[in-house]
C-alpha cells in the first residue's frame, strides 16, 4: 500500500509533466494518421488506373501497325496478364490461367473491392502474377537508332526498342539472328517495370512469328510447348510482409513513452537536488524505486494503448487492415497484443530504471541510454528478415521474443505454448532489472560521486593500489567484447581460413594481447600492483597436486556435461552441433599437434586465467570474505567468451565451460594465487586435445573411449574421475591460504 | 538535557584517481538537546560529510554515532526517523505544490494521515506559506522554496535537526527568518547542528561551536570557553588566526588534506 502511495506521486509527477504527455498523446494522434495518409495516397497515385502510360519509342525499323500490335500482345506463349481480385485472406483464390487472350482494359476493371487495399496488396505482394498494371504506348514518332540513348536520357520516352536485321554472311553462311535492344534508364523505377513489360510483348511477338513460320512446315506450330499457370487456394492466414513493422513500431513507441519518466524519476532526482532528501528518509530503496517503477510502467503501458488504439484505427480507416493484419483489425488480436506491450513495458521499464539509476544527471542517463535503444533495434530489424521464426529458444531471449511474438500475432500464426514462454520469461528478466535497479539506486557513488570525465580516466594515477578500480576493469571487459568478436572475425582476412595452423597462431596471438597484455598494461597505468591483480602469490604444493589431478579428471566430468547438455538445447531448437565438430576433425587432421597444444592450451591457460581469476576478481571483489559473486561473475564472463567459435554460437559449451570456470576459480580464491588454476587449466585442455594421439595408449589398457562418436564415457571412467576429482578438491583445500594472508578488507573504490 | 547527538572519533576517506582524500579525520562531538552546536568551517573543511555520518546518508570509514540513543550503524532506519536534514543544495519536486510535497514526505516518515493534516496547517502557519500552498514548486522564489524546504523536513517533528547551510542564496530577511526558526528549535528542546561559514550569524545563533578545519575539528567549546583559549574575541578571528597558524593560505584552506601513501583502509571515493 505504502508503495501504491509512493508511486502515486511518482505519477502525479510525471503525468503534469508537458514533456510527458507530448509522448503519450499528441505524438501517436499525430503520426499515425499522417502516416496512414501519406502511404494511403502513395499507394492511390502508384497504381491509378489513369495515370500516364509509359512510353516506348522504336527506331522506325519496325512498322508503325507492327509496333502498336507488338505492345498489345499477351505474354509469350498465349498466357495473359490478368486481373486478380482484392488479395484479401477472405478470398479463395484458385485460378487456371492457360491460353486466355485479355486485354489490359481487363487488367483495369479488375481492380474491384478497396482500391487502396488492392493497390497495397499489389505493392506488397511478391507473386510474379500479380497486377501491375502499367500500360504502354507508342511514342508516336520514331527515332533514329544512333539518337535513341540521347532521347531516353532526356527523358523524352520511358523505354526505347531498337531492332537490328539479320544478316547472313554469304562466304560463311552464318546468319547473325536479329535482335531487339530494349533500352531503359538505370535508377527509373517506371523506366524498368516499363522495360520488363516491353520484354514480355517482344518475347510474344517473337513467338508469335515462330508460330506463323512453323505452321508453314510439316510439324505445325502444335509442337512449340506452351507454358501454363495454376495458383492453389491458401488455407492460411496471408498478410503482408510490411506487418511485421507494426509490432516494430509498436515496441519502439512505447519505449519512447517510458524514457522520459524513467530518466526524470531517477537521474532526475540527483540532478534536482532532491535524491539526498529521499534518502535521508527511512524508506528503503526498493521500496522507493517499486514506486517509480509502477508510474513508468503505468505511462508505458498508457503510451502503448494509445498507440495501438491509433494505429489500429488509422490502419481500419485506411482499409490497409485487411492487407496487413491477417483477420483484419479483432478484439481478440487487440487484447493478445494488449497483454504483450503490457509485459514488454513491464520489462523494458525495469530496465531502463536499472540503467538511469547509474546515471547522475539527465544529460549521462541520455548518453547511457542511447546504446540501448541501438541494441533494441537489432532483434526489431531481426523480426523483418524473412525466415526467423519464433521458435522454443528465441522465446527466451529477451525482446526479440517479443517483436517475434507481436509479428506472429498480427499474422495469426502465434502458438499459444509460445506466447506464454515468451511472457514468463520476460517477466523473469523483468524482476533481475529490478533487483539491479534497486542495488544502484541512490548508492552513494551516484547520490555524491562526482561526473569526472573521460580525463579522470586519463589521468595517470599518483599513488599505488592494490586493486583495479571497478569502472577501469568493468570498462575494459565492455570494450573487450566487441573486440573479441570483431578481431576474431579478422582472422579469415589476414589468413586463408584454409589454412587452420595460420588461425590457430593468430588466434593465440589474440588471445595473448586481449587477455594478458592489456590487462597488464592498465595494471602498469594505473599503479596497481600486479602481484596484487593477477594474484601472483606463492601457493601451497598440495594445490598443486591438487590442481595436477583435477586437470587430468575435470575434462571428462565436462565432456560428459557437454553431452548432457546438447539434449535440451536441441529442445530448444538452440544447438550448433555441427560446427564444434567440424572444427575437431580439422584440429585433428590438419594441424600440427605442436601448434594445437601451445595455442589451444598453454596460451590460453596462461592468459585466460591472468584475466579471468585475476585481473577480473580483483576487481570485482573488494573484501576477502565476499568471494561468491565474483566467483559467478567472472565463471559466467568465462563461460560466455567460450560459447563464440569461429563467429558461431555454440551454447553447447556453455555449461562445460561454467563448470571449469568454477573450478579453476575456486582454486584461484582457495589458494590466493593464479599458478595452480593455470596448471589445471593447461593439463584439462592438453589432455581434451590429445585424446587422438593418446587413443593407442588407451586401448592399450582396455579403454576405448569413443568420444569421436559423441557417446556417453563407461560410467566406471565417470565413477572414477569423480573421485579423484573429489580428491584433488579436498587437496586443495588443504593448502589454501590462512586468513592473514589473503587479500586485504578494502572498501568499494570507482 | 542529555546528549541526543554523539560522534565518537568519525573518519571518512575518500579514494580519488588523482590520490586518497581524508574527508575528516577523528572527529568527536556531542549535542544535547536544547542546544544548537555551530559546526563551522571553510568551504571543503569536512562538515557537510560529518552530517551525511551523523545522519547515516555515508558510512564512515572509522568511528561511530549516536543519535538519540540509536547507533546509526546498526539501525540507520530508526536514526532517520529521529533526524531532519535541512540543506541548501536540497531541491524540491516542480510539478508539487508545497501542500503535495509536505504529505509525500509524511508519507515516507510513516506520519499518519490525521497528523500529516495538522502538521501542513501548523508548518504552512509557522513559514508563512498560505499564499502558495496550493501552487506548483516551479513558481516559487528562493526564500519561498527554502521555506517548504523547512516545512517538508519538519514533517514528523523530530528531536534532531541537521542544518547544512541553511541561509545560503537568501537576502537578509530570509536569513532571520531561519534564525529565528532555529532558536524556536532550540526552545523546543531539539538538538540542532548548524552547518554555516558565516561565522559571525552564528555567534549569535549558536551556544557552541566546533571549528573545522583540513577535516579536524581544531577548536570546540561555548564562546566564553573559546575566547578564554584562544585569547581572541569573535569567531571570525579564531578561524583566521586558525588558518595562520597552520600556516595555510584560504586557497589551500578549502582543499581537503591529500595523502600520497595508500593507506591500508580504503574508503569510499567520489
Amino acid at each position: 500500500m505504502r508503495v501504491l502511495r509512493l508511486s502515486r506521486k511518482e505519477l502525479r509527477e510525471s503525468l503534469r509533466d508537458r514533456r510527458t504527455l507530448v509522448t503519450l498523446i499528441v505524438m501517436p494522434l499525430i503520426v499515425y494518421p499522417l502516416l496512414g495518409s501519406v502511404v494511403q495516397k502513395f499507394a492511390i497515385n502508384r497504381f491509378d488506373p489513369n495515370s500516364p502510360p509509359a512510353l516506348v519509342v522504336f527506331d522506325g525499323s519496325l512498322p508503325e501497325v507492327a509496333a502498336d500490335a507488338m505492345l498489345e500482345l499477351p505474354e509469350s506463349n498465349g498466357t495473359t496478364l490478368k486481373g486478380r481480385t482484392k488479395p484479401s485472406g477472405d478470398d479463395k483464390i484458385k485460378s487456371e490461367e492457360k491460353n486466355s487472350p485479355a486485354s489490359l482494359q481487363d487488367v483495369a476493371t479488375s481492380l474491384t473491392g478497396s482500391e487502396t487495399g488492392s493497390a497495397i496488396g499489389a505493392l506488397t505482394n511478391s507473386d510474379e502474377g500479380n497486377v501491375r498494371p502499367i500500360r504502354l504506348q507508342r511514342y508516336e514518332q520514331p527515332v533514329k537508332r544512333e539518337f535513341m540513348e540521347e532521347f531516353l536520357q532526356a527523358g523524352e520516352a520511358d523505354v526505347g526498342v531498337r531492332q537490328t536485321i539479320a544478316v547472313r554472311d554469304d562466304a560463311t553462311g552464318v546468319v547473325q539472328p536479329s535482335d531487339f535492344q530494349i533500352i531503359s534508364r538505370q535508377g527509373d523505377a517506371f523506366s524498368q517495370q516499363a522495360a520488363v513489360e516491353v520484354e514480355k510483348r517482344v518475347l510474344a511477338f517473337r513467338d508469335r512469328e515462330l508460330r506463323k513460320l512453323l505452321d508453314n512446315t510439316q510439324f505445325g506450330s502444335a509442337v512449340l510447348p506452351t507454358i501454363s499457370k495454376l495458383r492453389l487456394a491458401n488455407d492460411a492466414p496471408q498478410s503482408s510482409p510490411l506487418g511485421a513493422f507494426i509490432p516494430l513500431m509498436l515496441v519502439l513507441m512505447t519505449m519512447t513513452g517510458a524514457v522520459y519518466p524513467a530518466i526524470d524519476l531517477t537521474a532526475g532526482e540527483r540532478e534536482r537536488g532532491t535524491l539526498e532528501m529521499l534518502m535521508a528518509a527511512p524508506v528503503s530503496r526498493a521500496q522507493l524505486l517499486t514506486g517509480k517503477f509502477i508510474a513508468v510502467l503505468t505511462v508505458a503501458v498508457l503510451t502503448a494503448v494509445i498507440n495501438l488504439v491509433a494505429m489500429l484505427l488509422t490502419l481500419y480507416a485506411t482499409g490497409f487492415d485487411r492487407v496487413l493484419l491477417a483477420d483484419g483489425a479483432t478484439f481478440q488480436m487487440f487484447f493478445s497484443v494488449l497483454i504483450l506491450l503490457v509485459v514488454f513495458a513491464s520489462f523494458f521499464s525495469a530496465v531502463l530504471l536499472s540503467i538511469t539509476s547509474f546515471a547522475r544527471s539527465f544529460r549521462e542517463a541520455q548518453a547511457w541510454l542511447i546504446p540501448l535503444m541501438l541494441v533494441s533495434l537489432a532483434p526489431g530489424i531481426l523480426s523483418l528478415m524473412p525466415g526467423v521464426n519464433l521458435t522454443l529458444g528465441l522465446a527466451v531471449l529477451p525482446l526479440v521474443n517479443i517483436v517475434l511474438l507481436g509479428r506472429e500475432l498480427f499474422q495469426g500464426t502465434a502458438a499459444l505454448h509460445l506466447y506464454a514462454v515468451t511472457l514468463l520469461s520476460t517477466l523473469v528478466y523483468t524482476i533481475l532489472a529490478l533487483r539491479v535497479a534497486a542495488n544502484v539506486f541512490g548508492h552513494d557513488t551516484v547520490l555524491f560521486g562526482s561526473s569526472a570525465g573521460v580525463s579522470a580516466w586519463a589521468k595517470r594515477p599518483t599513488e599505488t593500489r592494490e586493486s583495479i578500480p571497478t569502472s577501469i576493469g568493468v570498462g575494459w571487459l565492455i570494450l573487450l567484447i566487441p573486440l573479441f568478436i570483431v578481431l576474431s572475425g579478422l582472422r579469415s582476412r589476414v589468413v586463408p581460413i584454409d589454412n587452420l595452423s595460420g588461425q590457430l597462431i593468430l588466434s593465440g596471438c589474440l588471445t595473448t594481447i586481449l587477455f594478458a597484455v592489456f590487462p597488464v598494461a592498465i595494471t602498469k597505468w594505473i599503479r596497481a600492483s600486479a602481484v596484487q591483480v593477477f594474484a601472483l602469490h606463492r601457493f601451497h604444493v598440495a594445490t598443486l597436486i591438487g590442481a595436477l589431478l583435477l586437470g587430468c579428471t575435470m575434462w571428462t566430468l565436462a565432456y560428459q556435461v557437454l553431452m548432457f547438455s546438447k539434449g535440451p538445447l536441441q529442445w530448444l531448437e538452440m544447438l550448433n552441433n555441427s560446427k564444434l565438430k567440424e572444427l575437431a576433425e580439422r584440429l585433428t587432421s590438419e594441424t600440427p599437434y605442436l601448434i594445437r597444444i601451445v595455442t589451444l592450451a598453454l596460451v590460453p591457460a596462461i592468459c585466460e586465467e591472468l584475466f579471468f581469476r585475476g585481473f577480473l576478481i580483483n576487481t570485482i571483489q573488494k573484501r576477502a570474505n565476499l568471494w561468491l559473486r565474483p566467483m559467478l561473475i567472472s565463471t559466467f564472463v568465462f563461460a560466455a567468451f567460450h560459447v563464440v567459435v569461429d563467429q558461431s554460437l555454440t551454447l553447447e559449451r556453455f555449461p562445460a565451460t561454467f563448470l571449469l570456470g568454477l573450478v579453476l576459480c575456486g582454486i584461484r580464491l582457495s589458494s590466493g594465487s593464479i599458478f595452480p588454476g593455470i596448471v589445471m587449466h593447461a593439463i584439462s585442455n592438453g589432455l581434451l586435445l590429445s585424446l587422438k594421439e593418446l587413443d593407442p595408449v588407451l586401448q592399450a589398457i582396455g579403454l576405448n573411449l569413443n568420444v569421436e562418436n559423441e557417446t556417453s564415457l563407461p560410467t566406471w571412467f565417470l565413477m572414477a574421475s569423480l573421485l579423484i576429482s573429489g580428491a584433488g578438491a579436498g587437496l586443495v583445500w588443504m593448502g589454501r591460504k590462512r586468513a592473514k594472508t589473503l587479500q586485504p578488507v578494502r572498501e568499494r573504490s570507482i | 538535557m542529555p546528549n541526543l547527538i554523539e560522534a565518537v572519533n568519525l573518519h571518512k576517506t575518500f579514494v580519488t584517481p588523482v590520490g586518497t582524500v581524508h574527508a575528516v579525520n577523528g572527529l568527536s562531538l556531542t549535542v544535547a538537546g536544547g542546544e544548537v552546536f555551530g559546526l563551522l568551517g571553510a568551504n571543503g573543511a569536512g562538515k557537510t560529510t560529518t552530517l551525511r555520518m551523523i545522519l547515516g546518508l555515508m558510512k564512515p570509514t572509522s568511528g561511530k554515532a549516536i543519535v538519540a540513543g540509536i547507533d546509526v550503524a546498526e539501525h540507520p532506519e530508526e536514526v532517520k526517523r529521529s533526524v531532519a536534514l535541512v540543506s541548501a543544495s536540497a531541491g524540491l519536486y516542480q510539478w508539487l505544490s508545497p501542500r503535495e510535497l509536505m504529505h509525500y514526505f509524511a508519507d515516507l516518515y510513516d506520519v499518519s494521515t490525521d497528523d500529516a493534516i495538522r502538521r501542513v496547517d501548523e508548518l504552512t502557519k509557522l513559514f508563512d506559506l498560505q499564499s502558495f500552498v496550493d501552487r506548483p514548486c516551479a513558481g516559487l522564489s528562493t526564500g519561498q522554496q527554502q521555506r517548504v524546504n523547512l516545512a517538508r523536513s519538519l514533517m514528523h517533528d523530530p528531536p534532531v535537526v541537521l542544518m547544512d547551510e541553511p541561509t545560503r542564496g537568501l537576502d537578509i530577511v530570509g536569513s532571520k527568518r531561519i534564525f529565528d526558526f532555529t532558536a524556536q528549535l532550540k526552545q523546543l528542546g531539539k538538538a540542532v547542528i548548524f552547518c554555516t561559514h558565516r561565522l559571525e550569524e552564528a555567534q549569535r545563533l549558536c551556544d557552541r561551536f566546533g571549528l573545522m578545519f583540513r577535516g579536524r575539528l581544531q577548536l570546540q567549546g561555548s564562546l566564553a570557553e573559546l575566547r578564554k583559549s584562544s585569547g581572541l574575541e569573535s569567531i571570525t578571528d579564531m578561524f583566521l588566526d586558525l588558518m595562520e597558524r597552520n600556516d595555510a593560505t584560504t586557497e589551500e584552506a578549502m582543499q581537503p588534506q591529500l595523502v600520497t601513501t595508500a593507506p591500508k583502509h580504503e574508503g569510499r571515493s567520489v
